[in-house]
C-alpha cells in the first residue's frame, strides 16, 4: 500500500486536527520551534569556532522528526540516526544535558563520552544511543521490538534512518526479519532527498522507498514530512498497529535536507531553485505555525511566546553545558565493557570546565 | 498461510508426468534437446558418486545437488561462452554443463587446493563461494565492469534462498537495479537454507523482492528443465540489450542433506522428501523426449552408459590427487606474501 498525503484539510469531513486536543497541537508547536531554533543556534555557534565536534543538521526535516516520535508513548523505544536530534527531544530528551553532551559535560548523556551527536537516554525515555554505521540502529530495533514480543508487552519499537542507509543490508535484513515474525516495530525513512551528496536517483531505482515494502510484505507509506499532522497520523496508525500485533510498517517522510551534511558541507550540489522552492513553500515549521493560527488555536502573540519560550531555553541550555564540568580522566575506563556500577553512580563533577 | 512456496504463477512448459503444458518450443534443436538429457544424467550420476566418495574419506565434504539439477543445467544453458557464472557452493551440475573441469573443480572438495584449481577467467565460472550471497556482490561488480567495457557479456549469479535474507544480495541487487548492469540473479529456492525452512526466510515469494529494486522477477518450475532454459534465455537477452537485471525464482528441491555433515532427517519430514521425489526432474524430462519422440530407450540407457563410464574416470583422477605443494597456501594466496607469513614459513621450512 503507497499512499501520498491527502490534502487532508481540503478533504470535506476529514479531521484536520487528527484527533489531537488544543493543548497537543500547541505541543507540537512548541517541539517544532524548539527544534529549528536549537538547530540553528547551534550551527551559529559551530561556525563561530564556539562548538566542538561535528554538526548534523536536521533543518527542513522537523515535520519528519516531531510527527513520528510524537506518535510513540514513554515505554515504546526509538533508534535514531545522526540526524534525528529533533526526534529525540520530542521523546522527551532533556535539552540542558543534550547542550552539555555537546560541550563533552558530565551532564551530557554519555557522560563527556562523545563530543557530538551521539546521544541517547536508554534507560530514562528509551531513545537508543546514536551509532554512527548507517543503519546499524534498524537489526537493534528489530531485536528490541523481538524482545517485546516475546515478553508479551505492548510496546513498540522505531527505526529511523535515511535514504541513503536503505541501500545498506542491514535495512534489508532488518525488514525481512521484521515481517517474518511480525515484530511491533515501524521503519521510518527520513527520505531527504540525499546521502550527502548522493541523490536519490543514484540510491535506488524505484520511484519510491515506500513500494519496497511489498518485497517484505509490510504496508508502506509514503508521507509529505512539510505537514506534520500527517506525518503524526501516518505514524500513530504504524504505531498502534504494531502494538495491536499487526506487525511492521515502513513509512517514507519525504523532506529535504536543507543543510549540507555535516557542518563542514556547502552542499553545493544542491541544485538551487530546489533548496530555496522547499524552503518557500515547504517550510514544516512555519506552515504549521500558520495552520493553528488560521484555524485559531493559537495567535501571533501566542506564537511569539512559544518562539520567546524556546529561545529562553535555549539559552538556559547553553549556561548549564557551560557550567557542566568536564569528566575526570580517571573515569575514561569505567562503565565500559563489564556493569562496574559507573552507570549508576554519580559521577565525580571534579573536572573542572576549562 | 504465506504464499512462498510452490504456486500456480510459476512459469511451466512441461508437466511433472512429462506431457507438455506450455509452448515447448523454447528455441533448441533436437541436438539441444538432447544435451540437455545428457548433462542432467551425468550431473547427477556424478553428484551421486561424490556422496559415496566423502563417506569412503576421499572427499572432505561434500554438499549435494540431486533434485536441482534441471534448475543449474537449463539455467547454464542459456549462457553464452563469454559469459561469466558467480556460483556458490552447490552448482557442480551448472560446472558440468559450462564445461569447466570437473576434477580440477572437485580439488576443492578433497582440499588439495584452495579454490578449484581450474582457471576461473577461462573457464567463465568464478571460484565455489562458501560466504552465502557474497558471489552475488561479484556477480554485480563483473557486470558493472562488462557494461563499461561494452563487451556485451552477461553476469549470472547462483544462490539459495537463504541467500536471499541477506544483506549482500540487497546492496548486489539495488547496485544492479541503479547502474543496470547485465546481471541474471538466479536463485535456487530449493526450500531449505541447512534447517531454516523458506517460510522462516521470507514473508512473500522471493521473486517479489524484485519489485523493491525495479527489476523482472520471475517464478519457474526448477524441475523444468525447458522452463529453466527458456525464462533464463530471455533474462539473459535482457540483459544484453541493456535492460538490466532479473531476478528469477526456480522453485526446486534439495533431496540430500544440506552436506555430507548434515542429517537431515532431524528437521524435515520423509513425506516431504517423497513428494519432491515424484516431481524428479530428470524423470520428467525423460519422459517428455520419449513421448515427444526426440529420443529413444536406447539413447537414454547410452547416456547412462556414458555418464557411468565419465564419472570412473573422474573418480580415477580424483583418488589420485596427493596434497597440495606445501607452499600454495602461502604462494597462491597472495602477490606479496606478509613478512609474518614468509618469516613463520621459512621457520617451518628450515625445521
Ligand atoms: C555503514 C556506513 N557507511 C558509510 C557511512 C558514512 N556516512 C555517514 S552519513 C552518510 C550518508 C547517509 O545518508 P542518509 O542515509 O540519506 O542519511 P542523511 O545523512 O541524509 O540523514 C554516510 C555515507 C556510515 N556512517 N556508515
Ligand atoms: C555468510 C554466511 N553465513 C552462514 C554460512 C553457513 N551456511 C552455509 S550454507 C548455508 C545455508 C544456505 O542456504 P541457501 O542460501 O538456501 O542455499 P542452499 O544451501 O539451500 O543451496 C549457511 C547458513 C555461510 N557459509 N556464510
Ligand atoms: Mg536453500
Amino acid at each position: 500500500m503507497v499512499t501520498s498525503t491527502p490534502e487532508r484539510a481540503r478533504t470535506p469531513g476529514a479531521d484536520w486536527r487528527v484527533g489531537l486536543s488544543d493543548d497537543q497541537l500547541k505541543e507540537l508547536l512548541y517541539l517544532l520551534k524548539l527544534c529549528r531554533y536549537f538547530d540553528e543556534r547551534m550551527e551559529a555557534l559551530y561556525r563561530q569556532g564556539r562548538l566542538p565536534g561535528a554538526i548534523y543538521s536536521g533543518r527542513g526535516q522537523e515535520g519528519t522528526h516531531v510527527g513520528v516520535a510524537y506518535a510513540l508513548r514513554p515505554e515504546d523505544s526509538l533508534f535514531p540516526t545522526h540526524r534525528d536530534l529533533s526526534a529525540q527531544l520530542t521523546k522527551g530528551l532533556d535539552l540542558k544535558r543534550v547542550m552539555a553532551q555537546y560541550w563533552g559535560r558530565i551532564d551530557g548523556y554519555t557522560r563527556g563520552r562523545d563530543g557530538n551527536s551521539h546521544v541517547g537516554d536508554w534507560f530514562g525515555h528509551r531513545t537508543w544511543t546514536v551509532m554512527s554505521h548507517l543503519p546499524i540502529a534498524y537489526p537493534v530495533a528489530c531485536g528490541a521490538a523481538l524482545a517485546y514480543k516475546r515478553r508479551g508487552e505492548a510496546r513498540v519499537a522505531m527505526g529511523i534512518c535515511g535514504d541513503g542507509a536503505t541501500s545498506n543490508g542491514r535495512w534489508h535484513e532488518a525488514l525481512n526479519v521484521s515481517a517474518i515474525h511480525q515484530l511491533p516495530v515501524v521503519w521510518v525513512v527520513n527520505n531527504n532527498q540525499y546521502a550527502y551528496s548522493t541523490p536519490n536517483p543514484l540510491e535506488f531505482r524505484v520511484p519510491t522507498i515506500a513500494e519496497r515494502a511489498a518485497a517484505y510484505g509490510m504496508p508502506g507509506v509514503r508521507v509529505d514530512a512539510q505537514d506534520v499532522l500527517e506525518v503524526y497520523r501516518v505514524a500513530r496508525e504504524a504505531v498502534e498497529r504494531a502494538r495491536e500485533g499487526g506487525g511492521p510498517t515502513l513509512i517514507e517522510c519525504v523532506s529535504l535536507r536543507w543543510r549540507g551534511h555535516a557542518g563542514h558541507d556547502p552542499a553545493k550540489y544542491v541544485p538551487k531553485e530546489l533548496l530555496e522552492r522547499y524552503m518557500r513553500e515547504k517550510d514544516p515549521v512555519a506552515r504549521f505555525a500558520s495552520l493553528l493560527i488560521e484555524r485559531g488555536v493559537v495567535d501571533e502573540e501566542e506564537v511569539k511566546r512559544v518562539q520567546e519560550r524556546v529561545e529562553n531555553e535555549f539559552d538556559e541550555g547553553y549556561r548549564f553545558a557551560q557550567a557542566s564540568p568536564f569528566p575526570v580522566p580517571e573515569d575514561v575506563t569505567k562503565g565500559l565493557f563489564t556493569d562496574d556500577g559507573y552507570w549508576a553512580s554519580e559521577p565525580s563533577r571534579e573536572g573542572g570546565t576549562g | 498461510m504465506r504464499d512462498t512456496g510452490p504456486s500456480d504463477d510459476m512459469v511451466r512448459h512441461v508437466a511433472p508426468d512429462g506431457t507438455a503444458v506450455g509452448d515447448v518450443d523454447v528455441g533448441l534443436d533436437e541436438g539441444d534437446l538432447r544435451e540437455l538429457l545428457r548433462l542432467m544424467v551425468r550431473a547427477r550420476r556424478l553428484d551421486r558418486e561424490c556422496m559415496a566418495l566423502q563417506r569412503q574419506g576421499e572427499l572432505t565434504v561434500y554438499p549435494p545437488f540431486e533434485g536441482q539439477e534441471a534448475a543449474q543445467v537449463g539455467s547454464a544453458f542459456a549462457l553464452g561462452p563469454s559469459d561469466f557464472v558467480f556460483p556458490s557452493f552447490r552448482e557442480l551440475a551448472a560446472a558440468i554443463a559450462r564445461g569447466v573441469d570437473v576434477v580440477e573443480y572437485l580439488q576443492y572438495h578433497r582440499g588439495t587446493w584452495h579454490g578449484g584449481a581450474y582457471d576461473p577467467i577461462a573457464a567463465r565460472f568464478a571460484p565455489i563461494c562458501v560466504p552465502v550471497a557474497t558471489q552475488i556482490v561479484h556477480a554485480v561488480g563483473w557486470a558493472l565492469g562488462a557494461k563499461l567495457d561494452g563487451i556485451g557479456a552477461c553476469a549470472l549469479a547462483y544462490f539459495g534462498d537463504g541467500a536471499t535474507s541477506e544483506g549482500d544480495f540487497h546492496e548486489a541487487a539495488n547496485m544492479a537495479a541503479v547502474f543496470r548492469v547485465p546481471v541474471v540473479l538466479f536463485c535456487q529456492n530449493n526450500g531449505w537454507a541447512i534447517s531454516v525452512p523458506l517460510s522462516e526466510q521470507t514473508a512473500v515469494p522471493i521473486a517479489r523482492r524484485a519489485g523493491g529494486y525495479g527489476f523482472p522477477g520471475v517464478r519457474v518450475d526448477g524441475n523444468d528443465v525447458l522452463a529453466v532454459y527458456a525464462v533464463t534465455r530471455a533474462a539473459v537477452e535482457r540483459a544484453r540489450a541493456g535492460e538490466g537485471p532479473t531476478l528469477i525464482e526456480a522453485i526446486t528441491y534439495r533431496i540430500g542433506p544440506h552436506t555430507t555433515a548434515d542429517d537431515a532427517t532431524r528437521y524435515r519430514a520423509p513425506e516431504e522428501v517423497e513428494r519432491w521425489r515424484r516431481l524428479d526432474p530428470i524423470e520428467r524430462y525423460r519422459r517428455f523426449l520419449l513421448g515427444a519422440g526426440i529420443v529413444g530407450e536406447e539413447f537414454v540407457a547410452a547416456c547412462e552408459a556414458e555418464a557411468e563410464a565419465w564419472v570412473a574416470e573422474v573418480r580415477t583422477a580424483v583418488t589420485a590427487l596427493g596434497p597440495p605443494p606445501e607452499d600454495e597456501m602461502v604462494a597462491f594466496a597472495f602477490a606479496e606474501p606478509p613478512t609474518t607469513l614468509t618469516r613463520e614459513w621459512r621457520e617451518r621450512t628450515d625445521a
